[in-house]
C-alpha cells in the first residue's frame, strides 16, 4: 500500500499514457498474493484442528520422578494420552478413574501417559498425591505437546495402537468402563470406538 | 411455520441477488436500461425479503420455539424479554442473519437515492452490491443456516434427536418440554449488558456502511466513468457508516468497561483491533477524499483508500468469524472461515487489478500537480495543506500496518512458520502507536491552518499565536495542578493544541463574519456551521478527538490501582479516596446465576461521594465481575470484588483510580455531534472541483 | 517501445535490489536485537521443589504487578492480574510463592514463558520472535518515510529542471479561467 503512495507521488509522463504493469503494480500484486497466501494457509493449519486419526505426533515427555519419556518408544503398546491440569473441575472426577484403569491394565501391554497442561509444579505434585497415582506424569513445558495435539481444554483423552496410530479421541472426562472398554476394543485388535 | 417462512425467504433474496448481479452486469454491457431497471428491482426487493426472515427469527425467539436450534443456542425459558430480542445477534448464525438484512437495507437505500443522480454508474453500483449481498446471504442460507430445527427420528435403538432444515422422513416434532430443558441455554452472560446490545449493531451499521463507497468505486473503475460523481455519491454514504462505526467502537469500549472488569476500555485484543483497522483506512479516506474533491488529486489513493476500508472490513469478518484468532470477543470456530477467506482475497485482489489496469492506461491521472515548488522556500510547500494531508494519510496507514502487524501479522506468521504461538498486547501497541498518535494529534494542530498551494510561514506562525498561548495557559493550570511528567506534558501539548486550533478556527469564523455583517454571536456561529458544515462540523470533529485524547492520556499514564482484603465496616484510604466495606449479601437471580454483592460507601474528604455495589457473578460455568464505579469528571473510582472469605467476612477489592476517563465518553459525543453537522445536507450547491480555485483563494485570505 | 521495455527490466531490477536490500537490513536489525536481548538475559534459577516458604509478607499490590505482564494461558488475551478464573487464582499464587521465594519479577515472567510459552507474554521474550515483533512496525515506518522523503526531494528536482523549459504550466494553481477550461475539455472528452 505504501509503494503506491510513492509511485503515485511521482509524476506521470504526459507522452506515455500506457506504461504497462509497473514495478509499483508488481510489488503491490504480490504483496497482496503474499499476506492471502498466509491468512489462507494459516486459516487451513487452525482449521486442521486435532490429530484424532492417523500417526501420532511424537513428542518427549520429562515426567515428575525426573525420567524422559518418549511416545516412540512405546511402539508395541497401547498409550493413553491424558491430557489435564490440577485447576480442572471435571480433572477430579476422572482421576481416580484413570489411576484404576492404569493398575488394571498396566501388565498387559498398556502405558497411561500424563500430561499437565498449563499447570504450574507445585500444584501438579499436590494433585497427584492426592489421587495416588503412579503413572508417568510430567509437566507440558511450554505447552508444546499441548499444541502438537491441539488442544483446546482438559481434560482431553487420546488412545494410541500398538502401531502408533491415533485410534481414539475423547474430549471429555471418562469413565472407567468406557475408558476400559476403548482399551480392551484396541487390545483385541479392533481399534477405538 | 415460522422456519419454513425463513427459510423460503433466505432462498428468495438469495436468488434476487444473483440475479439482480448477473442482470446488472448484462445490462451494463448491453446497454440494456430494462434489464438494469430488473435488476435494481431485484436488489432493492433482497431488503424487505430478508426483513421478513428476520421478523420471523425475533417472532421464534419471542415465543420460545425453541425447536429452532438457533432459538435454542441463545435463550431458555428463564431469559427476559429485552434479551431475547437482543439474542438475535447473539451468535453467529443469528448475527450473520441480521448482517445481511443491514447489509440490504443499506444497498436498497443507497440505490434508491442515488438511481436518477449517477445513473451511469449504477448498473455497476447494483452489480457489485448485489455480489457482495448474494456472498453473505448464501453464507448464511448454506452454511451457517439459522433456521435449523430438532427432529425426533425413531431408529433400532429408540428415539434419536438431529438437527436438520427440512423434516426427516417419518420425524415428529420434540415435545416442548424436552427441548425447553435438554436443547435451551441462555445466551452469553458476558453479552447481557446495554453497550453489548446497542454495540454490535452499531458496529454492523458501521461495517455494512462501507459496502456503498466500495461498490461506487468498484462502478466507477469498472465503467470508466472515473470523474469525481462517485465520490461526491459516496461521502455522505462513508460519513454515516464512519459515525456507525466510531459509536460501535466507542460502545464497545464501554462494554469492556463496564463488564469485562480489568479497569480499562481498550484491551488492544485481536478483535477490537478488527473493528479498528477499517476506521483507521476510512478516517484517512475522509480527509483525503477533501484532496479530490477540491484539487482532483490523489485519485488512486482514494481508490486504495476506499477499496481498503472495505477489505479491512471484510478481512476483520472474517478474521473474527473463522477461528482464526482467539479472544473473548471471537465467535467459535465456523465453516464460514473458507468462503469468508476466499471472498476477502477474491475482492480484494479484484479491486487492486481493476486500480492498475485503469491507472495504466493513464485515466486516474491527477488533474493538478501535487506540490507547487515553483513557488520559492520549500517550508512554505512543505506546510501546504496537500503535503499535510498526504502526512496525515502516512500517519493513518501507519498506525494501519503496525496495527495490523500486531494483531494478525505477528502471531499468525510466527505460529504458522516457527510453530510459536505469540500474542502481542499492549506492552508492544504502547510502544509502537504513541509515536504515531502523537504526529497524527500534532498534524490536527496545524493542517486546519494551512492553505492549499503554499503556506505562508508568517500567517501560519501568526494565527498560531492565540491557540499557543491558550494551550500554555492551559498547560499551566495542569502544572499548578500537580502534574511533574514532562512526556504527559508534552502530550497534553499537543493534544490540546489541536483543540484549541479547533476552537480558535470557529471562533474566527464567527468573529469574521460578526464584524462584517454585524450579526449576533448566535446567528453568527450558526451562519457559519450552515455555510460550511462539512468544514466546521469537522472542527468539532477534532475537539471531540481532542476531548478524548486528553481522556485517552489521563488514564492511560495515570491510573493508579490496588487490590485490599478489608473486613465489615473497616476502612480503606486510597489516592484523596476512602472506601468502608458494610454489607455482603448472596443472592440468586431470575435467570439463575449465583450473585455475590458488596455494599461499600466511597468518601472523600470525610464525606460520603457515593455508595456502590461491586459484584460478582457466577454462571455455571463462567464467573464475571461485575464493577462499581463512582464517576466525576476528574476520575472514576472504580472497585471490583475479586473475592472473600467466609460469606464476605473478609472481602478482597480490586480498586482503580481512573483519571478524566469519562472524558473520553464525552469527547465521543461531541465527536458525534460534529459528524452530524459535516454529514447533514447543506442547502446550497456541493463544492464542485470547478470552484476550488475560489475556495481556496478564499482560504488564503483568510489565513 | 524497445526502449521502454528495457526501462521497465531495470526498473524491475533496481525494484528487485531494493527489496533484497531491505529484507537484508530487516534481518540483521533482528539478528542485532535477538543478541543483545540474549546476553541481558539472566540465567533461570529453578526453586527448590516442595519447600513450603510464607507468603504472607508478599502483598496483592505486589503479585498485581508482576501478574499485569503476563497473560492468562488459557483464556484469550486477558491478563493476569484481572483473570478472574479458577485457573488465573492459582497463577497468581504461584507468582506469590515466588515471589516469596525471592525471585524477581523478570525472573518469574521467565520462568512462566518457558513452561507455558512465549503466548503469555504481552511481546515475545524469544529474542527472535522479540526482534521480529518489534523490528518489523519500525522498518516498515522507517522505509516508508525515507521513501517518502526522497521521493519528494527527486520530485522536487524534477521539477525544477521542467520549470526551466516550461515555465508557467505548473501554476495553473490558482488560474482559474484555464483550471475551468481544462474541466470543460475534461467533460467533453468523457463524453
Amino acid at each position: 500500500m505504501t509503494e503506491n503512495l510513492l509511485n503515485e507521488l511521482e509524476p506521470t509522463p504526459t507522452d506515455a499514457p500506457k506504461r504497462g504493469i509497473g514495478m509499483g503494480g508488481i510489488v503491490l500484486l504480490v504483496g497482496v498474493v503474499a499476506v492471502a497466501a498466509v491468512f489462507g494457509l494459516a486459516l487451513i493449519d487452525r482449521n486442521a484442528g486435532q490429530p484424532t486419526s492417523g500417526p501420532a505426533p511424537d513428542f518427549t515427555l520429562t515426567t515428575l520422578d525426573g525420567q524422559d519419556v518418549r511416545l516412540s518408544d512405546l511402539r508395541g503398546q497401547v498409550v493413553v494420552i491424558n491430557f489435564w491440569a490440577s485447576w480442572c473441575v471435571p480433572c477430579r472426577d476422572e482421576a481416580p478413574a484413570l489411576q484404576a484403569v492404569w493398575e488394571r491394565y498396566r501388565d498387559r501391554g498398556v502405558v497411561l501417559l500424563g500430561v499437565a497442561w498449563t499447570d504450574t509444579e507445585r500444584n501438579a505434585r499436590a494433585f497427584i498425591d492426592e489421587f495416588s497415582q503412579n503413572y508417568p506424569n510430567g509437566l507440558d513445558l511450554g505447552t508444546r505437546i499441548g499444541e502438537l495435539y491441539g488442544i483446546t481444554g482438559v481434560p482431553e483423552t487420546f488412545v494410541i495402537d500398538q502401531q502408533g496410530q491415533v485410534v481414539g479421541f475423547y474430549p471429555i472426562a471418562l469413565q472407567q468402563d468406557q475408558l476400559a472398554a476403548v482399551i480392551e476394543s484396541v487390545l483385541a485388535g479392533g481399534g477405538g470406538t | 411455520m415460522l422456519a419454513e417462512i425463513g427459510l423460503v425467504t433466505i432462498f428468495l433474496a438469495f436468488v434476487a441477488a444473483v440475479y439482480a448481479t448477473g442482470a446488472a452486469v448484462l445490462g451494463g454491457q448491453r446497454g440494456s436500461e430494462r434489464l438494469v431497471i430488473s435488476a435494481r428491482n431485484a436488489a432493492i426487493a433482497v431488503f424487505p425479503l430478508l426483513l421478513i426472515a428476520t421478523a420471523a427469527m425475533l417472532i421464534a425467539l419471542i415465543q420460545q420455539q425453541y425447536q429452532l436450534t438457533y432459538v435454542a443456542s441463545v435463550t431458555d425459558p428463564a431469559t427476559p424479554l429485552f434479551y431475547r430480542i437482543t439474542a438475535l445477534w447473539g451468535a453467529q448464525k443469528g448475527s450473520l442473519l441480521f448482517w445481511s438484512v443491514l447489509m440490504s437495507a443499506f444497498t436498497a437505500a443507497a440505490i434508491a437515492m442515488n438511481w436518477r443522480s449517477n445513473h451511469r454508474l449504477m448498473p455497476y453500483v447494483i452489480a457489485y452490491s448485489s455480489a457482495v449481498m448474494a456472498f453473505f446471504i448464501g453464507l448464511v442460507f448454506f452454511f451457517e443456516h439459522p433456521f435449523d430445527r430438532w427432529w425426533w427420528v425413531n431408529s433400532p435403538e429408540g428415539i434419536r434427536a438431529i438437527e436438520s432444515m427440512f423434516i426427516p422422513a417419518g420425524a415428529i416434532t420434540p415435545p416442548y418440554e424436552w427441548l425447553a430443558t435438554e436443547k435451551a441455554h441462555g445466551l452469553n452472560p458476558l453479552l447481557r449488558h446495554f453497550g453489548m446490545i446497542i454495540h454490535p449493531p452499531m458496529l454492523y451499521l458501521g461495517f455494512v456502511g462501507f459496502t456503498i463507497p466500495f461498490a461506487f468505486a468498484m462502478a466507477a473503475l469498472a465503467s470508466g466513468d472515473l470523474s469525481t460523481n462517485w465520490i461526491k455519491a459516496t461521502r455522505r454514504w462513508t460519513l454515516i457508516s464512519w459515525i456507525f462505526l466510531t459509536l460501535g467502537l466507542i460502545l464497545g469500549g464501554r462494554w469492556a468497561y463496564d463488564v469485562l472488569g480489568w479497569g480499562g476500555y481498550w484491551g488492544w485484543d485481536p478483535v477490537e483491533n478488527a473493528a479498528f483497522l477499517p476506521w483507521l483506512i476510512g478516517t484517512a479516506f475522509l480527509h483525503s477524499v477533501m484532496m479530490q474533491e477540491k484539487r482532483g488529486i490523489l485519485k488512486v489513493w482514494n481508490m486504495f483508500l476506499v477499496i481498503g476500508t472495505f477489505s479491512a472490513v471484510m478481512f476483520g469478518t472474517f478474521a473474527t468469524r473463522s477461528g482464526l484468532i482467539d479472544s473473548v470477543h471471537a465467535f467459535a470456530r465456523s465453516p464460514v472461515g473458507m468462503p469468508m477467506f476466499l471472498f476477502w482475497a477474491a475482492i480484494t485482489l479484484i479491486s487492486i487489478g481493476l486500480i492498475l489496469y485503469r491507472w495504466n492506461r493513464g485515466e486516474l491521472k491527477d488533474e493538478h500537480q501535487y506540490f507547487d515548488f515553483s513557488q520559492r522556500g520549500n517550508l512554505k510547500v512543505l506546510f501546504s495543506r496537500e503535503v499535510l494531508f498526504v502526512f496525515n494519510n502516512i500517519v493513518f496507514v501507519a498506525l494501519f500496518v503496525v496495527i495490523f502487524w500486531g494483531s494478525f501479522g505477528a502471531p499468525v506468521i510466527t505460529e504458522l512458520f516457527l510453530g510459536e504461538e505469540i500474542t502481542l498486547g499492549s506492552q508492544y501497541f504502547l510502544q509502537v502507536t504513541p509515536p504515531l498518535f502523537a504526529v497524527m494529534y500534532i498534524l490536527m494542530g496545524i493542517a486546519p491552518l494551512s492553505a492549499w498551494g503554499v503556506t505562508s510561514m508568517v500567517r501560519l506562525g501568526r494565527s498560531l499565536v492565540v491557540p499557543l498561548i491558550l494551550t500554555a495557559v492551559f498547560m499551566i493550570v495542569f502544572v499548578l495542578g500537580g502534574m511533574a511528567s514532562p512526556l504527559a506534558l508534552f502530550a497534553y501539548f499537543i493534544v490540546s493544541l489541536a483543540g484549541f486550533v479547533a476552537l480558535y478556527e470557529i471562533y474566527r469564523g464567527a468573529a469574521a463574519r460578526r464584524t462584517s455583517l454585524n450579526e449576533d454571536w448566535l446567528t453568527a456561529l450558526r451562519a457559519v456551521f450552515g455555510r460550511n458544515r462539512r468544514r466546521y462540523g469537522g472542527y468539532i470533529v477534532h475537539l471531540g478527538v481532542t476531548v478524548v485524547g486528553i481522556g485517552v492520556i489521563g488514564s492511560t499514564m495515570f491510573q493508579q490501582e490496588t487490590t485490599r482484603t478489608l473486613g465489615r465496616g473497616e476502612v480503606m484510604d486510597f489516592g484523596n479516596y476512602s472506601m468502608r466495606y458494610d454489607h455482603f449479601t448472596e443472592a440468586i437471580a431470575e435467570d439463575g446465576r449465583q450473585m455475590e454483592i458488596a455494599d461499600v460507601t466511597v468518601f472523600q474528604q470525610g464525606q460520603e461521594v457515593a455508595r456502590l455495589r461491586p459484584r460478582f457473578d457466577v454462571y455455571p460455568d463462567m464467573p464475571m465481575t461485575i464493577a462499581g464505579a463512582h464517576s466525576t469528571l476528574e476520575a472514576d473510582y472504580y472497585v471490583l470484588l475479586s473475592g472473600w472469605v467466609e460469606q464476605g467476612r473478609l472481602a478482597t477489592f480490586k480498586v482503580y483510580i481512573n483519571p478524566l476517563v469519562n472524558l473520553i465518553w464525552w469527547g465521543s459525543l461531541i465527536l458525534m455531534l460534529g459528524t452530524f453537522i459535516a454529514a447533514w445536507p447543506a442547502q446550497q450547491v456541493e463544492y464542485t472541483p470547478a470552484r476550488a480555485p475560489v475556495a481556496a483563494r478564499r482560504q488564503e485570505a483568510s489565513a | 517501445m524497445k526502449m521502454a521495455t528495457n526501462q521497465r527490466i531495470a526498473g524491475i531490477r533496481w525494484g528487485a535490489r531494493l527489496c533484497a536490500r531491505i529484507v537484508i537490513v530487516w534481518a540483521f536489525c533482528i539478528w542485532v536485537v535477538q543478541l543483545s536481548i540474549a546476553s541481558a538475559q539472566e540465567p533461570i534459577t529453578t526453586p527448590e521443589p516442595g519447600a513450603v516458604v510464607d507468603t504472607s509478607a508478599v502483598s496483592d499490590d505486589a503479585v498485581n504487578a508482576v501478574a499485569a505482564s503476563l497473560y492468562c494461558p488459557v483464556c484469550e488475551n486477558i491478563p493476569l492480574d484481572v483473570c478472574p478464573t479458577e485457573a488465573c487464582i492459582q497463577w497468581r499464587e504461584e507468582i506469590r510463592i515466588q515471589l516469596a521465594e525471592g525471585q524477581s519479577e523478570q525472573q518469574i515472567i521467565t520462568n512462566f514463558v518457558d513452561r507455558y510459552g512465549d503466548r503469555v507474554v504481552g511481546v515475545p521474550e524469544d529474542p527472535l520472535l522479540r526482534g521480529l515483533s518489534l523490528i518489523t512496525p519500525w522498518l516498515i515506518g522507517a522505509v516508508v518515510l525515507v521513501a517518502g522523503v526522497s521521493i519528494l526531494i527527486r520530485w522536487r528536482r524534477g521539477q525544477r529542471g521542467t520549470l526551466a523549459t516550461t515555465t508557467g504550466t505548473v501554476s495553473t494553481l490558482d488560474d482559474e479561467a484555464s483550471y475551468r477550461a481544462r474541466l470543460e475539455s475534461d467533460l467533453i472528452k468523457r463524453r
